[in-house]
């Protein structure tokens, strides 16, 4: 059996395993094997690189495929990982709370990402986003002495169960309809004439509905704020980038086996209008807010929204421009929460106040938190412009042929809009407002300094040359 | 004698789920809101088992074994975060439970 193509995911599942085992065995020596945990992560990453994957399509009867596309939001996810392990190592509260758990449920997390990169075939992806909601369930509750933290586990816990009932729902009514769970076979099946499409679009929506929870959509989008604010500082870092990306890795792999309804491609007016309510639910709904993690859930509300318009808008252009905001956003959203990571310290809340005359306290901090904020927002020349311009260009090429989608292409600008003017204001307070006088110094981990300066250097190199990532992108379409 | 077919299946899996969602969204107690969430998986499984059944096809009995052990697992991590929150704030009325708020 050809076992050595899972061998990313193996050494993932190992590297968390012997974390474990080492955590266990020398609990002296619990932070330097969390730093090796996430050295190690890195090390998977490097030696990535230098294997060589075997090009079949389908494998494992078909449930698991290697193409471009897999092994590139593999390598992406396991960057991710590495940067949210550093801030775990570099964060107070769990490092007083100890052990190496932490660190071994990311790389678990992780592990499950990959499968879900490669599923093709809805057990595998049941399983593996199950793999990776559960582990999300224990880190966002994970400080349980705080009663924040539990609140927002029990929160987290209740939608994500509660996702996992539509998805599993849907997918039995897909399997109904198409007699089968494979997406090649179901792609085939939709092409016959013997099946029910009502049947089977009432499953996709359902399936689509219980994404929608990872990718924080409307509906189910009603967790973020909340549990952004009160899940340890990484854990919110890793839910913003890893478990986003995975959604829509999923989203896009649906899509490109032919598994959207028929009726649907002409005009996908639910997406249409998950993605418009999306972005405006985030932009509105950010604007009253003072406690910056809660703030960074509704942004990461808005940006699904814009996610979800590239991928409404579809096309080659469009879908290599959702992987382009995907990867310029996993190094905003890091550098913000390794900010937090360091400034919230103490009770792991971070008000707005708490960043007041951090240009003083700490230059490297505040520059950092500038270059993400104004990336985020989506202000030239960084990476969050790029990416908001690829994904209007794909709406707007759209728009040539249906144009319905002019509108939502308005809608997203006065989105970004409106997004614009928090994102500012968090600003203000760091560089504007002064510093309380008995505010000291901060230092900065190197660990941390050293996510932060991967961080500034992602978004900087995506601003100015996207054409690397933009053709890597369109590569790993084929 | 009635006939009992592939359509008295998914309407018993169409009203246990339609039971689990009212569970969740009109109980305040975290322990039943909890097992409305089991309802919806089962419903689930009672659908792709009966589809199994009646299209001859096995993966959905494959599926609807897997969902059994990962209700299994999320309801060990529920029950463990319910009952850390009952240690901290003696409730869990999710009504009461508003720290988190903008």
């Amino acid at each position: 059996m050809a076992f050595y193509v899972l061998q990313m995911e193996i050494a993932v599942v190992m590297l968390a395993v012997l974390g474990l085992l080492a955590g266990a065995f020398w609990p002296r020596r619990v932070n330097l094997i969390r730093r090796g945990l996430a050295e190690g992560a890195l090390f998977i990453l490097t030696a990535s690189f230098f294997l060589v994957f075997p090009q079949h399509h389908a494998m494992f009867g078909g449930t698991f495929v290697l193409d471009h596309f897999a092994i590139f939001f593999k390598q992406v996810l396991l960057l991710t990982a590495a940067l949210v392990l550093a801030l775990a190592d570099a964060h107070e509260p769990l490092r007083k709370q100890g052990g190496t758990e932490f660190s071994a449920l990311v790389l678990l997390a992780t592990a499950g990402m990959m499968l879900l990169a490669s599923a093709n075939d809805f057990i595998l992806l049941f399983v593996a986003l199950e793999l990776i909601t559960i582990s999300f369930y224990v880190m966002t509750s994970f400080l349980r002495g705080a009663s924040r933290a539990l609140e927002a586990g029990l929160k987290y816990l209740v939608l994500g169960a509660l996702s996992a009932g539509f998805m599993a729902y849907g997918i039995a009514y897909i399997f109904g309809a198409t007699g089968s769970l494979n997406f090649d076979v179901i792609h085939h099946a939709l092409h016959g004439d013997k099946i029910a499409l009502g049947v089977y679009a009432f499953g996709f929506t359902l399936v689509l509905l219980g994404l929608g929870f990872k990718l924080a959509m409307v509906p189910l989008q009603i967790w973020a704020p909340d549990v952004y604010q009160g899940a340890p500082t990484p854990a919110a870092a890793f839910l913003a980038s890893g478990s986003k990306i995975a959604g829509f890795v999923v989203l896009l792999r649906l899509i490109f086996a032919g598994l959207m309804p028929h009726t649907w491609e002409a005009r996908p007016v639910l997406l249409m209008a998950l993605a418009a309510i999306t972005l405006f639910y985030g932009a509105l709904g950010g604007l009253a807010q003072t406690d910056i993690k809660r703030l960074l859930g509704y942004s990461s509300i808005t940006s699904a929204g814009f996610l979800l318009l590239g991928v409404a808008a579809g096309g080659e252009f469009g879908h290599a421009a959702v992987i382009y905001y995907l990867v310029q956003y996993l190094f905003a959203v890091i550098a913000v929460f390794a900010v937090l990571t360091v400034v919230a310290n103490a009770n792991d809340t971070a008000e707005r106040a708490t960043l007041a005359g951090l240009h003083r306290r700490s230059p490297l901090l505040a520059l950092a938190l500038l270059l993400a904020m104004l990336s985020l927002a989506g202000i030239p020349p960084l990476g969050g412009a790029l990416g908001k311009f690829f994904l209007l260009v794909a709406t707007v090429l759209r728009a040539r042929t249906d144009p319905v989608f002019y509108a939502l292409a308005g809608i997203a600008v006065a989105g970004a809009v409106i997004a614009l003017f928090y994102y500012l204001r968090v600003l203000r307070g760091a560089w504007a407002d002064p510093a309380p006088d008995a505010a000291t110094r901060i230092t900065v981990p190197w660990t941390v300094r050293v996510v932060l300066f991967i961080c500034m250097a992602g978004m900087l190199v995506l601003g100015v040359w996207p054409q690397p990532l933009l053709r890597a992108a369109i590569h790993c379409l084929h | 004698m009635m006939h009992v077919g592939l359509i008295h299946y998914l309407a018993v899996s169409g009203a246990l789920f339609a039971l689990g969602l009212a569970c969740i969204v009109l109980r305040r107690n975290a322990l039943l809101v909890f097992m409305g969430l089991e309802l919806n998986l089962n419903a689930a499984n009672l659908a792709l088992v009966a589809f199994s059944r009646y299209g001859g096809h096995a993966e959905g009995q494959v599926l609807a074994t897997f969902i059994i052990a990962i209700a299994a697992a999320e309801v060990a991590i529920g029950l463990a975060i319910i009952v850390a929150l009952f240690r901290r704030r003696a409730t869990i009325v999710t009504d009461l439970l508003r720290s988190l708020k903008g």
